[in-house]
């Protein structure tokens, strides 16, 4: 196989450029003269700034353009003529046809002599001190060309202050602390947690986390903005402290969340020194969370599969066998079920935590090479019905807007979505605009960190039951049509007028006013009704929605209730506005966009279409079938069922991740042959006959797509562990089937897939490469992408209006089952855990627990941290209680991160009826304390032991024989 | 056996459910026989209409009008 190697992207290690403070926008031009240059800058701009801009670099220490001037070193000061004195040039701001002179001998003396200062408290370890080579302080002592400190270092000074080493991931520092307040800032103005604070006054102040306390201990939510701020060694990561000074970086995106940040991977060879958010970023213009920055350590991690393995049955040892032996026996297995049980037997499942082109391969293999259409992606469990819902109404399935459009909404509503905790990067900007002013509505069962964080608080909290939110959204749309808050401008130009006449009728019926449904929700009628008057009043509204969106039995309907809501008030295609899906995983767009689902080709397009199906056809020199496959449920039921019999999975952990864990794992137990492909032996993988070794996203080239459709670059930083990227393997795998795959680089697959997908069509890796990112659709009409969609039509004409009939899901508390049990995530955990279990995470989030409220938790003789058992219909689970109010009466909370939680083991069948996506947000269950595991769990740990066991021996086999 | 005409009945009520604004099942029926044909694999389709063609008075109106319109699909692109 070819070489993939990386070249082309790796640069020299330097720090960032910084500015001095942040970009000022604004149509007036203001010309000035610095140190004799001419130049012309936005109106606004500071002195610092401008000087930057120009060339002309200006000592500073606590300015950085990240965030607002501060003004507070003096290191930065200039002389302007005609004015007294010596302003700071980064809160002086520029006035047409001033002169500034930044380089005087009365300057460079003041300059100097605050260098002393600050130098007579602070250590002169420079060699020995972690960031040597790489320091601010250090920098500007050299700069202002300081020589002596007159002052002594016997005095008064910090020099013993003790280091803070609580956080896993950086240690606080004070004695090196020069209190610039670029720590405290950061905290503020770009995370938005206000964790930091300058505590003590004159020279007593210092750095201090939440009054005082460990950052551990503290509200520090470990985003790292603080570290990157720092100009000396106080805040410093860990991994630096151990490694030393990167040699080299390259601009990559963050494998977690929908958020796709964009980072430097700073790296001494193929080491990871640190992960750094790029502030040319365009999803997180230099932002970053605890995961991204941090917990990167999984891919180093001993748990990785190193080897391919295959084995005959799941009660066998593993065999440890090269790549030939391994696709080769994969490959046969897929060919004796077929020919034993028809083309139609077996399937794949892509994933959406793999790149854009694998989950194009996988998909591409399944129709090609298997010659079925049975493909799902793991979306289907998550954003299923946000494909469907916004297809029907807008035209295509995606968010229509880009991140930075929430600097323009005037009101925010977040409905399902747990911003903070899972989408934390996103929640700082959208946070920023909050603080500044914007209206916030937020609609979920529980009071999430938004409700009320510092500076912050929702307008409205509609904190309705589980499984109402068609009823809710159904209300406020009635609020609107009934008090004639409807853009009907934008309606009668943008919408389809049949379809709005019948829905206008439907939404127009008493049966949706909110006091009609107030005993539905649970959330009283007054407040759905200023929380769509503050909606429908405002210039712009956006709305941001999650999982507690889709996953629910109306999850479509919920997706069609908010895009009519959002074109009933003209808020579509503009900035400010939008229809906003946030996304679990990092590619679950990507995985979308890739055509991993039954029934669709890249790109949205149905299979039963015959022009595009023989556009595929032509390019692939193959026939295809024009009917739907299986979706992931429908190979479960036909599994257990015995009519499908192998399956191949990517990236993807069916047996956590997936509702009712027991009918999943009678499902996978039932195959004749599973093939995974993974980076660690995952719940999945114990069922499995081929174990083949995945590739991190450090360790391939790629794209993964994010939740305002912005393709960004995945770069190889250092090499598979077991050789091989994860397209590669999809490649051998069909070559071993006979259905040839050759591609040299991941580029290529991008071509192909741009070649044969119209709102692709302009995307390839050389403008990736020149811009950074772009969002699709990128074609001959939008060479750069498009930021914000729908600005002019839909891509279907009009808009259309989908009727939403509220059904109760047949999920409801009964006698037995008194409770509703919802799901979520939690900030340091991403996902079934694989990654960030591996990784210093664990120490915020060790097991998975379950939240109650006191009323629930008294009438059952609950108490906080003890053991509770979790019943639903279909299985049984014990947890840990957490006692809180964060939770209604009536409604109980855990999370999914750890297997042996069984969260999955409770959760049923029951699922959207448009698109199969599980109710995972709503199980009536029992709670009770218990004093032991839960029956389920002592057979999931005699089962793992066993299958860590085969894992274990195969080990040893290699080691007697080698 | 796909699926299980079970869980394939239980399905292609929720769907009616969802999709109904009024009770003209044979509009509901065509809507819902549509949304079978654009989503369901046709081993589900097969098996739901066969389950229907046996036991055709157990199903509701929205859902009989479906297999008709099923199976009426099918004979044209017989023919």
């Amino acid at each position: 196989m070819a070489s993939t190697g990386s070249v082309g992207y790796w640069k020299p290690y330097r720090r960032a450029d910084d500015l001095g403070t942040p970009a000022v926008h604004s149509d007036v031009s203001v010309s000035l003269e610095i140190d004799g240059q001419s130049v012309s800058v936005p109106a606004g701009t500071t002195v610092m700034r401008a000087a930057m801009l120009a060339g002309v670099s200006i000592p500073k220490l606590c300015a950085t353009d990240s965030q607002e001037p501060f003004g507070s070193c003096r290191l930065c000061v200039v002389e302007i003529e005609g004015r007294k004195g010596f302003p700071a040039s980064c809160t002086t701001e520029v006035a047409d046809g001033m002169r500034v002179s930044t380089q005087t001998p009365a300057v460079a003396r003041l300059r100097r002599n605050v260098m002393e200062l600050y130098i007579s408290d602070h250590p002169l370890d420079c060699l020995t001190c972690p960031t040597n080579g790489d320091c601010e302080l250090q920098d500007m002592a050299g700069a202002v060309g300081l020589r002596e400190v007159r002052y002594g270092y016997d005095g008064a000074n910090h020099l013993t202050a003790e280091k803070d080493t609580s956080n896993e991931y950086f240690t606080f520092d004070p004695s090196k602390c020069i209190v610039c307040s670029r720590c405290v800032r950061a905290c503020d103005e770009v995370q938005g947690t206000h964790a930091l604070t300058i505590d003590g006054r004159g020279f007593a102040s210092k750095v201090a986390a939440s009054d005082d306390r460990q950052f551990f201990d503290s509200e520090c939510v470990s985003c790292g903005a603080c570290v990157q701020a720092c100009p000396t060694a106080t805040l410093t990561e860990n991994s630096l402290i151990e490694l030393g000074q990167p040699e080299h970086y390259a601009i990559t995106t963050c494998a977690y969340c929908g958020v796709g940040c964009s980072f430097r991977a700073e790296m001494k060879g193929e080491q990871v020194v640190r992960m750094v958010p790029n502030k040319d970023g365009h999803a997180n213009h230099g932002h970053s969370c605890v995961k991204g920055r941090f917990a990167f350590g999984y891919a180093t991690h001993p748990d990785r599969i190193a080897e391919p393995m295959i084995r005959e049955s799941i009660r066998e040892p593993w065999r440890k066998v090269g790549w030939d032996e391994a696709i080769g026996f994969a490959a046969d297995r897929i060919k004796r079920v077929q020919r034993q049980n028809g083309p139609l037997s077996v399937g794949g499942i892509t994933s959406s935590r793999c790149t854009n082109e694998e989950t194009y391969l996988v998909q591409k293999l399944v129709r090609a090479a298997f010659g079925n259409n049975n493909v799902d992606t793991c979306a289907r469990v998550c954003h299923s019905p946000t494909g469907y819902g916004l297809k029907t109404t807008l035209g295509e399935s995606a968010g229509t807007q880009t991140f930075d459009s929430v600097e323009d909404a005037d009101v925010v509503m977040v409905i399902g979505a747990n911003p903070t905790d899972a989408h934390p990067v996103f929640a700082s900007q959208m946070k920023r605009r909050l603080r500044a002013g914007a209206g916030l509505i937020v609609a979920d069962p529980r009071v999430i960190g938004l409700v009320r964080s510092p500076h912050i608080r929702a307008n409205h909290h509609l904190q309705l039951r589980p499984g109402t939110n068609v009823a809710l959204i159904n209300a406020m749309t009635h609020v609107v049509v009934s008090e004639g808050l409807e853009d009907e401008a934008f309606v009668e130009a943008r919408c389809k007028r049949e379809s709005y006449e019948a829905w206008h009728e439907f939404i127009s019926r008493p049966e949706h006013s909110p006091e009609n449904l107030e005993t539905v929700t649970g959330v009283p009628a007054a407040e759905v009704r200023a929380a769509a008057r503050l909606y429908a009043g405002a210039r712009n509204a956006a709305i941001y929605y999650g999982l507690g969106v889709t996953e629910h039995s109306q999850g479509s309907t919920m997706v069609m209730g908010i895009a009519n809501l959002a074109m009933v008030t003209g808020n579509l295609g503009r900035s400010g506005t939008g229809v906003n899906p946030l996304r679990g995983q990092n590619n679950v767009q990507g995985a979308c966009d890739m055509g991993s689902f039954p029934h669709e080709l890249p790109g949205y397009r149905h299979i039963s279409d015959p022009v595009v199906r023989g556009a595929f056809e032509s390019h692939w020199g193959v026939d295809l079938l024009p009917e739907p496959g299986y979706r992931i449920p429908n190979m479960l039921d036909a599994a257990v069922n015995g009519e499908f019999k192998a399956l191949y999975v990517q990236g993807e952990d069916l047996a956590q991740s997936d509702p009712d864990t027991q009918h999943v794992t009678a499902a996978l137990s039932a195959l004749e042959c599973l093939i995974v492909q993974d980076i660690f032996l995952n719940e999945t993988a114990k069922y499995a006959h081929v174990l083949l070794p995945g590739s991190t996203f450090l360790e391939k080239n790629g794209t993964f797509t994010n939740a305002e459709r912005r393709i960004s670059p995945v770069r190889k930083v250092m090499q598979p562990v077991a050789g091989l990227e994860d397209w590669q393997v999809t490649c051998a795998l069909s070559n071993a089937l006979g259905y040839p795959m050759h591609y040299d680089h991941p580029r290529e697959i991008m071509a192909e897939i741009a070649a044969l997908t119209p709102t692709f069509s302009g995307v390839s890796y050389e403008l990736l490469d020149r811009r950074g990112s772009v969002q699709w659709p990128c074609n001959a009409e939008r060479p750069e992408g498009t930021e914000i969609m729908h600005e002019e039509t839909f891509p279907i004409g009009k808009g259309h209006f989908a009727p939403t009939p509220y059904v109760a899901t047949d999920e409801r508390s009964t006698r037995k089952y008194p409770l509703l049990l919802t799901t979520g995530r939690i900030l340091s955990q991403y996902n079934v855990g694989a990654q960030t279990r591996r990784t210093g995470n664990v120490s915020w989030h060790e097991e998975d627990r379950l939240e109650i409220h006191p009323q629930d938790a008294e009438l059952r003789g609950i108490v906080d941290g003890k053991w509770v058992g979790i019943s639903s219909r279909v299985g049984e689970t014990v947890l840990r209680a957490v006692v809180t109010e964060n939770v209604l009466p009536g409604v109980v909370y855990t999370t999914f991160h750890h297997p042996e939680s069984g969260a999955n083991v409770v959760t049923t069948e029951n699922s959207d009826w448009a698109t199969n996506c599980p109710e995972y947000k709503v199980t009536a269950v029992q709670v009770v304390p218990v004093s032991e595991p839960s029956q389920w769990q002592r057979r999931h740990a005699d089962f793992s032991g066993v299958q860590d066991a085969l894992m274990r021996t195969a080990d040893k086999d290699e080691a007697t024989t080698s | 056996m796909s699926v299980g005409a079970d869980k394939l009945i239980r399905m292609a009520e929720q769907i009616s459910a969802n999709i109904s604004v009024d009770d003209d099942s044979e509009r509901i029926g065509a809507q819902l026989a549509q949304h079978m044909q654009r989503f369901w694999d046709p081993r589900m389709r097969a098996e739901f209409m066969s389950h229907a063609q046996a036991d055709s008075q157990a199903l509701s109106p929205p859902l009989r009008a479906a297999a008709k319109c099923l199976r009426e699909i099918e004979e044209a692109a017989a023919t």
